[in-house]
């Protein structure tokens, strides 16, 4: 069986402090715009009145997410240079050199991993921190988060072990792209999903 | 304290999700114009095989030669826009890479292989080559990569991510944009032949033949592609209030949409009124002279911002699924 590196994501821990997006945008030098690392905080609900007083059935969660190294890439399959390619243990690369800047991949990806880089006129996106896994080294990310929700390893080991799921709501159908991503997700996810919950932080990240 | 510097604008998630893309106008240019370049060839080269007697030897070369300029040079101002769209355009040449998977990649691929075709036919006209079997060959050759080059651009589109685009309205609004902006080139280029003084090759049954059959066919096959093209912007209208794109319930069909939708179908129906008052002075007296190609080239233009004001609908209709 082919190796897949896949993130972890525990939802249920996660405080939402984005450690783990400053540490991505601190390590590899990104401009402001760029996030390969996102926290998406995810809110729904409503107050109950009842004569006087307020009951609050109000939920938060967040999701960190980044490129998630899909088993069936589509911004690979679309890309007419040829610049995106899948590594042997199954990290997704951007070969900038030969990115020529047409954006394609940004409309097809459905989890907003491809990001255009104004300066260098071509795509960006997370690359896993593919120097730090070579060395033996964690993906900064994981490294910076102080709850430990995020760890990364092999999916099929993630899947057992952390019995992830990489279908929460709002990420799309995994069918699409079949992500590489097993997330525990939070007690109020399945309700998020019923009430089509939306995400408070849309101009942020 | 305020400091009184101005903050860098940040990338926000509608940059990424529901905008028209960056240099819209050139993505548009090139579509518009390829999709003229490939109607109006498959139009000519029709006209060419079946009416290759009618035309005279004399007559038929001068179609020939100007319908063929007229593709190329649609379609070399095509691929100079394209150009425009890319953003480090030094690593243009990478774009035929991906042949096997990317739509981008097929349509470089016929687009090139079109112009090629096209170049070689009009070189051979000004050289005035008659070779008959070789010319089959390449109009074949053009015919098979324009109509595939007009799929290619329309499966580009049809992303699975982008709910609003990944319909059969896609390929029916590009293959009507061809068929109706093609044939009514080719009908204002065989009029501005008519009204030209320089056209003296033009006998008087090639013009009698020409104003009587030729023009009113072209112009009746575009009135008729026009009912089909309101009738898919219909359905693609009707899609865009339906599809539940964001998840939320929300229709995509919001007031910007609908006046350019409203546009669309004002300048289609403005240039079908001109079709059809064209078509009347016809039947009342023959335009041997190209005395009513006011008319015609009006609906063109009609026709050509009906377009535009499509395909802007088009590009802002683009919503994403997911993140």
């Amino acid at each position: 069986m082919t190796k897949q590196l896949a993130f972890y994501f525990d939802s249920s821990r996660c405080s939402g402090c984005k450690a783990c997006q400053m540490a991505c945008k601190d390590k590899h030098d990104l401009e402001v715009g760029l996030n390969w690392r996102r926290v998406y905080e995810i809110c729904g609900g409503h107050w109950e009145n009842q004569g006087s007083a307020w009951t609050p059935h109000v939920f938060a969660y967040n999701l960190s997410i980044a490129c998630n190294h899909c088993a069936k890439p589509v911004c690979r399959d679309v890309c007419p240079t040829g610049a995106i390619t899948k590594r042997k243990d199954g990290i997704v690369l951007i070969d900038t050199d030969k990115c020529m800047g047409c954006r394609y991949c940004e409309w097809a990806c459905p989890y907003g991993a491809l990001q255009f880089d104004k300066t260098s006129g071509t795509m960006t996106k997370c690359h896993f921190c593919y120097d730090s896994i070579d060395n033996g080294k964690p993906p900064a990310c994981v490294s910076a988060c102080p709850q430990r929700a995020l760890d990364f390893g092999e999916l099929s080991e993630l899947k057992k072990n952390c019995h992830g799921t990489d279908s929460v709501h709002p990420l799309p159908d995994p069918t699409l792209t079949e992500p590489a991503i097993a997330i525990t997700p939070h007690k109020d996810a399945d309700r998020a999903k019923k009430e089509k919950a939306g995400i408070a932080n849309r101009q942020e990240v | 304290m305020p400091t009184g510097r101005k903050r860098k604008k940040r990338g926000s998630q509608t940059d990424r999700k529901s905008n028209v893309p960056e240099n819209a106008w050139s993505l548009l240019v090139f579509t518009l114009l390829s999709q003229i370049s490939v109607g109006a060839f498959c139009v000519a080269e029709i006209l060419n095989f079946s009416h290759s007697q009618e035309f005279g030897k004399k007559g038929l070369h001068f179609f020939r030669l100007y319908s063929r300029l007229f593709v190329l040079a649609s379609a070399v101002l095509a691929g100079i826009s394209a150009i425009f769209h890319l953003h480090k355009w030094v690593n243009a040449y990478h774009a035929f890479n991906n042949f096997r998977t990317s739509w981008v990649s097929k349509e470089m691929v016929f687009f090139l292989l079109f112009m090629f075709c096209v170049a070689l036919l009009a070189s051979m006209s000004w050289q005035k080559i008659d070779r008959k079997h070789i010319q089959q060959v390449f109009v074949m050759a053009g015919l098979l990569c324009g109509i595939a080059l007009v799929y290619s651009m329309a499966k580009i589109y049809m992303l699975p991510t982008v709910p609003t685009w990944d319909a059969w309205t896609t390929p029916g609004l590009f293959s009507t944009a061809v068929l109706i902006l093609g044939s009514l080139a080719v009908a204002c280029m065989c009029q501005a032949l008519l009204g030209s003084t320089k056209s003296s090759f033009l006998t008087e049954k090639i013009r009698d033949r020409w104003s009587r059959k030729t023009l009113p066919a072209l112009v009746k096959v575009v009135m008729f592609f026009l009912v089909i093209g309101i009738l898919i912007s219909g359905f693609f209208a009707y899609r865009l209030m339906t599809v539940d794109a964001a998840g939320s319930g929300a229709s995509m069909m919001g007031p910007g949409k609908q006046i350019l939708l409203f546009f669309r179908i004002f300048f289609f129906i403005l240039g079908w009124i001109f079709l059809v008052f064209y078509l009347k002075k016809l039947r009342i007296e023959e335009d041997i002279q190209g005395k009513f190609r006011g008319l015609l080239y009006s609906a063109f233009i009609f026709l050509a911002f009906a377009e535009i004001s499509g395909r802007y609908l088009f590009y802002v209709s683009f919503f994403r699924t997911g993140l």
